[in-house]
């Protein structure tokens, strides 16, 4: 029995009624899948990595002794998680992604089963049926017309709801809004630096007003580092998450990976004053509002500090104005907690 | 009778109904059957096809458009009565002449494609739209610019202004807080049909699978707090 059915046995012995706990946001991003609840300490998140290597079925007893994440099926052993991450680097191996460039992966033939996995997991079971479930959606990428949401959507949705929830989707850079902004009204601009892409909102009161996805974000960095240093992918990936400081970079290597951030941020805001000019004629903006950085990507050193910088370079052709520029304050779980944050209201407004 | 109108905005198959739609195709259901139809409620939900509950509107048929004759026309043709009394043309021999070219048909200037009209109405929507959005927003601040006599609070100001969004821009409203999607819509579906496997989600599968789970003091309280006094103050 896995640790989520244990959760499960104890959390349906709690009864159904006006329970305040009700809802659950569950980000879907390229390099983690999280799922947020509340509780009694205020949130408990659930993560797991969004990757997998298959094994033969024979080191079941290795792995069952090694405290390895894995899944049977078949004839094989689905290494899921973490565990997959580091496997495929200790054997120069590629880990297999159900999700690529933020959507579902059309060329993997496994994808959907273990991602049906890991969403199970995560979520584990609802508390009561059709509990409801915001789930994240990136929006249309403005660089990449090829590229599927639709089926993305709705695959999503399919398996939330097969696992018993009522499978809600909602913006990503969005719900960084709805975590983030709740002093400012809901009003501001997020930017939601994933692993597959990046995410671009603009709130006024919640009212969604722009957004937008462009089809640059973690891995895209890793991969133009790594080609102009003579590197992996991997590689580069693995010196990000040890430690980077963008604003003293050491060796080649950082200063490639600093070089293509400063072209993400340049581009994501260049992406911002093009899609604004579209929509400049429908609202007047009553006054400054904040500028919110969030997802992995924003994780490295002195992120903020480098979009700062960045930002001030380009502050005059920015279209909107900016009261000030903040990272989330749990940027791994920001958009989970901005989904949670919507899904409570449905059971809020059912009281009302 | 109430039934359900249902507009598909990218092509997809129902398979419950055995339906197949193609994107702007719109159809009628009974309710009964359409609340029961597991695949429409999915399609609604991933933005594939808006379902209407409505009453359909059973009219007589409007009659054919006068069609008037042209100018030309009207005075070549006299009236029947007229031409029993109107001797018979002289018969001549027939001129030889070259052959002229046909007369080119008068245009017609009435179009009767329905999605240019809509377009047409459409852009004439927006173009008021956007001059009347800014309008209203400053209409609605200058009406409670001074906070201290009519005693207005900062977020009564921001809630007037999202009032007077809302009603000037309903399309932004649209499913956007509860769960939206992008508002550039979920992107330019394929023409072809959405193919969604069934069983994505494997409840046999035996493992090992623990995560990565952190409670942290999160704001999710107040900021649910915030926007539920935000919406109150909305209705």
């Amino acid at each position: 029995m896995t640790d989520t059915e244990k959760d499960t046995k104890e959390s349906k012995s709690k009864p159904a009624g006006k329970d305040s706990s009700l809802g659950v946001g569950c980000d879907m991003g390229t390099m983690n899948i999280v799922s947020a609840r509340r509780s009694k300490n205020g949130v408990t998140t659930n993560r797991i990595r969004d990757a997998f290597i298959t094994v033969p079925k024979d080191n079941r007893k290795m792995l069952r002794l090694s405290g390895v994440n894995f899944v049977e099926r078949g004839d094989e052993i689905v290494i899921v998680g973490d565990a997959a991450y580091e496997m495929a680097n200790m054997f120069g191996a590629e880990t297999r992604r159900p999700l690529q460039a933020g959507l579902i992966a059309a060329g993997e033939v496994d994808a959907l089963e273990i991602l049906g996995l890991l969403v199970k997991h995560v979520l584990g079971e609802p508390k009561v049926k059709d509990e409801v479930c915001y789930y994240s959606v990136p929006a249309a990428p403005v660089d990449d017309p090829t590229r599927d949401v639709i089926y993305h959507q709705g695959i999503l949705g399919k398996i939330i709801t097969e696992c018993g929830f009522k499978a809600m989707p909602a913006n990503e850079a969005m719900a960084i809004v709805y975590s983030e902004c709740a002093k400012e009204n809901f009003s501001g601009i997020a930017f939601s630096f994933g692993s597959g892409m990046t995410n671009i909102a603009l709130s006024l009161y919640t009212q969604e007003g722009l957004s937008f996805s462009i089809a640059r974000g973690g891995d895209w960095l890793d991969a133009g580092a790594a080609r102009s240093t003579g590197s992996t992918q991997s590689r580069m990936c693995s010196i990000k998450e040890k430690g980077l400081d963008l604003m003293k970079p050491q060796g080649r290597d950082q200063e490639a990976l600093a070089v293509y951030y400063k072209n993400l941020i340049e581009y994501s805001l260049d992406q911002v004053a093009n899609e604004f000019d579209k929509v400049r004629s429908k609202f007047d903006l009553p006054g400054a509002i904040p500028l919110v950085v969030s997802g992995g990507t924003s994780k490295a050193g002195g992120f903020l500090e480098f979009f700062q910088e960045v930002f001030e370079s380009k502050r005059k052709r920015f279209p909107i104005e900016v009261s000030e520029i903040r990272a989330a304050r749990d940027p791994l779980n920001a958009v989970a907690q901005g989904l949670l944050v919507q899904a409570v209201q449905e059971y809020e407004d059912d009281e009302d | 009778m109430i039934e359900a109108f249902i507009v598909c905005r990218h092509s997809i198959r129902l398979a419950d109904l055995d339906l197949e739609l193609r994107a702007g195709q719109e159809i009628w259901l009974s309710d009964a059957i359409a609340r029961k139809s597991k695949d429409l409620t999915h399609a609604a939900n991933i933005g594939a096809v808006r379902v209407y509950r409505k009453e359909r509107v059973r009219m007589a048929k409007p009659l054919p458009p006068h069609v008037r004759l042209s100018r030309k026309g009207r005075h070549d043709r006299p009236p029947r009565q007229a031409q029993e009394y109107l001797s018979p043309a002289p018969v001549r021999a027939p001129e030889v002449r070259a052959p002229e070219k046909p007369e080119k048909p008068e245009k017609v200037m009435l179009s009767l494609d329905g999605a240019e009209i809509a377009n047409q109405i459409r852009e004439a929507l927006t173009e008021g739209l956007a001059k009347a959005v800014p309008e209203l927003v400053r209409a609605e601040l200058s009406k409670q610019e001074a906070p201290a006599q009519t005693g207005a609070s900062a977020s009564e100001i921001a809630a007037a202004i999202s009032e007077a969004m809302s009603k000037a821009l309903p399309t932004m409203m649209q499913g956007v807080a509860k769960g939206a999607v992008s508002s550039q819509g979920p992107g330019k579906g394929p023409e072809e049909p959405l193919y969604m496997p069934d069983n994505l989600v494997d409840k046999t599968a035996k493992g090992n699978i623990k995560l990565k789970t952190d409670s942290t003091e999160s704001n999710v309280n107040e900021a649910t707090a915030a926007l539920k006094k935000l919406r109150k103050k909305r209705t």
